[in-house]
Order: structure tokens, then sequence, then C-alpha cells
């Protein structure tokens, strides 16, 4: 395949993702804001109204940044993940395999697809915070690239599980024992300021708290950790979880016999 | 291109009990209906895997239209479609949008793929349920659309794993046809099957695999030469007396009907007129199993001497 044809089968395979994830926009769209929504009538309004101020802003305007940021991160995991899985399940995958198709355009294919759904919940989640509190951005270029490296850090991630997944029962296992703990604990609702030392020093080795902790930085202005240091972390885990994906690809790990 | 495919002691186990191929070697000549015909679990589909990348080989070598696919699996993979056995149609995508992706991936573009594609569709009777999604079609439509997705990138190499695996006369005829005109059109056809006349109706050289080997390959109509004993079975007017059984040796009786063995230099004519001057009057004559089925069944039998 020359250049163009490579670019071709990955903007077709992107296409493809966007389709799906469109024509299911009741269960790939709508969920993730019903939920936000409720989460910030509950948590942000109702019991946040008795909550102290964190890092200097008021509770809800604390929790709004993330919110955004748990939304992102469920919705581009489970977009590839189910995605991916449910290609194998048909089998339909292997057609990708058959074309001759680099594997980097079929990472790159399913990355960017469930970006762009990201992104998407991302914007809404933002919208309707707005009806709750008038949230400001401080760093427009840090939200940008704090989002980008989340919905590209996830989508491996997702990517993986897809791949490595043997049942619908093993896809499941990464979102609902991995993924949700982590983000629960990651800084979502609290700051870890507020956390004994021990757990604080957990924390730390929690790549969802960067995530979160950077982007509610370009909302507030204030983080926990040092902006750069966090950046270089999911820059890494980045590349680790891409690499990753390509090796299991190479190697046809989750799909060849 | 002399060879379309060309398969050097290759080699795949599963694990250190099963050996799905045991150094099987085989050429496929470009233009030719190859027949690769062996029971389930003989290694046809590990084959097949390893020529469309699904499958890794441990060892041997792998040539698709000239490209070794160790050197140059991308260019290969473009000489061949692959008609799979199962629906594995993306099920919600329309049938023109499955062949549009499927285009997509070869790295061909939509404004090149569409007269193709239009041209497939017609002449795969598809055309009116293009805009329909792909589990609503019938089986017969889901096993054109397969066909359809196999050539969508044009291929100079058609592989077809047992494309009437549970399909109804009807249907198996059609796709019969379907795949003579495709090779008539100048393709190479490999037919994986363990449909027997199948073989016998529309390829001309075939391989027969057997617990990962090859046992036999060459011409059809030539193999089928070599055929050391052929069975029919004869219906006769009445019921043959035990001398005619035992002079005859009939097997199989049940009452006018008999099975008969005959050897290679011995003709069903002159059979038949001797018969009659016994006094037995034969109505009908059949073979009792398809030519390729006694052969498969022949070399089963050499091979486990």
């Amino acid at each position: 395949m020359n250049t163009t044809e490579k670019l071709i089968a990955l903007k077709t395979l992107f296409m493809r993702e966007v389709w799906r994830f469109g024509r299911l926009w009741t269960q790939t769209i709508i969920p993730p804001l019903i939920t936000q929504s409720l989460y910030l009538m509950i948590f942000g309004t109702l019991l946040g109204q008795s909550l102290p101020d964190v890092h200097g802003v008021s509770y809800l305007e604390f929790l709004i940044p993330g919110m955004i940021m748990m939304a992102v991160i469920n919705s581009v995991f489970i977009n590839v993940s189910i995605s991916l899985f449910h290609m194998k399940f048909v089998r339909c995958f292997e057609e990708l395999i058959v074309s001759g198709m680099p594997h980097w355009t079929i990472w790159a294919g399913f990355s960017l697809g469930a970006t762009l759904r990201g992104l998407i919940i991302g914007v809404s989640v933002l919208g309707i915070s707005t009806f709750f509190y008038p949230i400001t951005i401080t760093n427009v270029g840090l939200l940008l690239s704090v989002t980008l490296l989340t919905c590209l850090l996830l989508s491996s991630g997702g990517f993986l599980s897809g791949l490595l997944s043997r049942n619908w029962d093993d896809s499941v296992i990464v979102p609902t024992f991995v993924l949700t703990p982590l983000t629960y604990v990651g800084g979502v609702f609290y700051s870890i300021d507020a956390l004994p030392d021990f757990w604080k020093t957990l924390s730390r080795f929690n790549p969802i708290y960067y995530l979160v902790d950077t982007f509610r930085a370009s909302f507030i202005g204030h983080s926990e950790q040092p902006v750069g240091i966090a950046i270089s972390i999911l820059v890494l885990l980045n590349a680790v979880a891409a690499i990753a994906c390509l090796f299991c690809l190479k190697k046809g790990y989750g799909y060849k016999s | 291109m002399m060879h379309a495919l060309e398969i050097k002691e290759l080699s795949k186990a599963y694990d250190s009990q099963t050996h799905a191929l045991n150094n099987v070697s085989l050429n496929v000549k470009a233009g030719d209906f190859f027949a690769l015909l062996g029971a389930n679990g003989a290694g046809k589909s590990t084959l097949i895997g390893i020529l469309t990348g699904t499958v890794n080989k441990d060892s041997g070598k792998v040539t698709i239209a000239d490209y070794d696919i160790d050197q140059n699996f991308p260019s290969a993979k473009k000489c061949i479609g692959i008609m799979p056995q199962e629906f594995n149609l993306d099920s919600y995508q329309t049938v023109y949008n499955i062949l549009l992706n499927q285009a997509g991936f070869f790295g061909i573009t939509a404004k090149q793929a569409k007269p193709w594609i239009e041209k497939l569709l017609k002449q795969l009777d598809l055309w009116e349920k293009r805009s329909e999604q792909s589990h609503k079609l019938s089986g017969g439509m889901k096993r054109r659309l397969l066909l359809a997705r196999a050539l969508v990138n044009d291929p100079q190499i058609l592989i077809v794993d047992e494309p009437t695996a549970g399909v109804d006369v009807e249907l198996r005829q059609e796709i019969w046809s379907l795949l003579k005109q495709f090779n008539q059109d100048g393709k190479t056809i490999l037919l994986t099957t363990h449909y027997l006349e199948e073989v016998e109706y529309l390829c001309n050289h075939m391989a027969m695999i057997h617990h990962g080997e090859i046992i036999a390959e060459g011409n059809v109509d030539a193999m089928m030469r070599k055929l050391d004993d052929r069975i029919y079975t004869l219906e006769v007017e009445t019921e043959p007396t035990p001398s005619t059984i035992e002079k005859y040796q009939f097997s199989n009786q049940v009452q006018n009907r008999v099975d008969i063995k005959i050897s290679s230099n011995q003709n069903i004519t002159s059979l038949v007129s001797e018969l009659e001057k016994d006094n037995v009057k034969v109505l009908d004559i059949r073979p009792k199993m398809n030519r390729v089925e006694q052969f498969f069944l022949q070399k089963l039998s050499e091979k486990s001497k």
C-alpha cells in the first residue's frame, strides 16, 4: 500500500467508527449526558452547597472538570473496546487483516473515532455544566492537549481490552474492575490533598489522577501536581499504550491462531 | 506469473499434540480452479488462515502472486479475495456500504470503487438490495454478498472456503455457476470443500489433505483414472438368485437393488450384456458414490496401510 492508500484505509475505518456511534447515539451520546447531569445536580448543587471550597473554588466548580473527564474516559474506552470486540465477535475484524491495511492504521482508525466521540461528549457535558455553574476556561491550550492525550490513552486502553478479550465477559473486566475504581479514586470528587499520606502516595500511581488534575487545572488554574510532570507522564503512558497496541497487532494476539 | 500460489514445506502446530499442517507443499497455477479437499479438521482452514494472515505459520514458505508473505504480505493480500464459510458481515451496515468500506480498507477510493461495486451487485443479483442492512438478507443473499465482498478489490486469486456448506441445492447450483464464470473471466480460484461432487464438477486440479498432510495432488481427471475399483448400484427387474449373487459378487442386496464392484480394466456395458445373458435385466445403473469420493476413500485406505 502506498501512503494515499493507507490514508484511505484509515479514513474508511474512522468513518465506520463515527457511523457506528452516530447510529447508536441514544446509547453512545445521551446516557453519559444524563448521568453527568445527575451527578452535578446531586453532588454538585444539592450536597456541594454544604461542602467547603476546594483550592479556592466552590465544590461545584471543582467538580465540573472531573465530571467532564469521567464521561470522556468512560466513553472513549468503551467505544473502542466494544466496537473492536464486536468486530472480532462477528469476525468482520478479519476483513481488516485480510485487506492488508497497516497495523497503525487499524489502531489509529479506532482511536480517532473514539477520540471524536470523547470530544463530543466532553463538549456536551461542558455545555450542560454551564446550566449549573458559569465555569470559565483559564488555559485553552492545556485543556485541548490534556483532552487529546486522555482520548488517545483511553482509546489505546480500550483497544487492548477489545483485542485481548476472548468473550463478552472478558470485555467488561477492565471497565468494571479497573477503570471505574481508578476513576472514582482519581480525584474526580475530591482533592487528594484531603487524603491521609498513605492514600495520597498511592493515588500518585493512578494515571487517571494526572488526567483529572491537569484537566482541572485548565479550568481553575490550580493543579496538585506540576503540570509539566503530569503532561510528561501522560505522553509516556500514551507512547507505551500505543506501542503495546501495535505490538499485539503485529504478533496477532487476540485475533490470530 | 506461472503460479498464483506456491506453498513450500508449510507447517503449523497449535500445540505439541495438534499438527494442523505438516510440511505441506502445493502449487496452484495462475487461472486454475483448484480444490483443496479434506474432512473437517484436516487442515484446510488453517492453510487458508495462513494465506490470509489470520493464522501464524510455524515454518515454510508461501508465495502469493510472486509475493513472499514473509517479505511483502500487504502486496500479497492485495492479490487475494476471501469468501469465508461463516457470515462475517458487519450486521447493521447496508449491502452497499459493506462493499464500499471493504474497498476503502484496501485503499481504493469511493470514486474508483463505485462503478465496480455496481457491476458486482448487478452481476450477483443484489443491486435491488443495496440499501438493505446485511442482517435482513436471506442466507442465499448473504452468501452472494460474501462473494461480492471477496471480489471488491478485483483480486487475481479468489479463495473460497466451503461456499456451499449447508446451502440448498438451488443456491449450490447458483454459486457453482458464479464461480465457474469468475474462473472463466481469468481468476484463479482456490476452493476448499468436503463436498466431493463439487470438486468433480468445478475443478481442474485438486489436492487431498488429511491430518495436515497432502495425500494426493494432481489433475482431477487424471486422478480419477487411477481409481482401482468403481462401485455401481444396479436396479434389476427381479430379485437376484443366490447363484447370481455369488457369480457376480453382488453386495448390499436390498430386494432388487444390489451393489457391484468393477475393476478399472472392466467395462460396465459389457457387464450389463453379460448379466442380461444370465436373465438378469438391469433397469437402472448409477455410481454408488461419486468418483472423487471413491478416490478419497481409496487414498485414505492406502494411507492407513
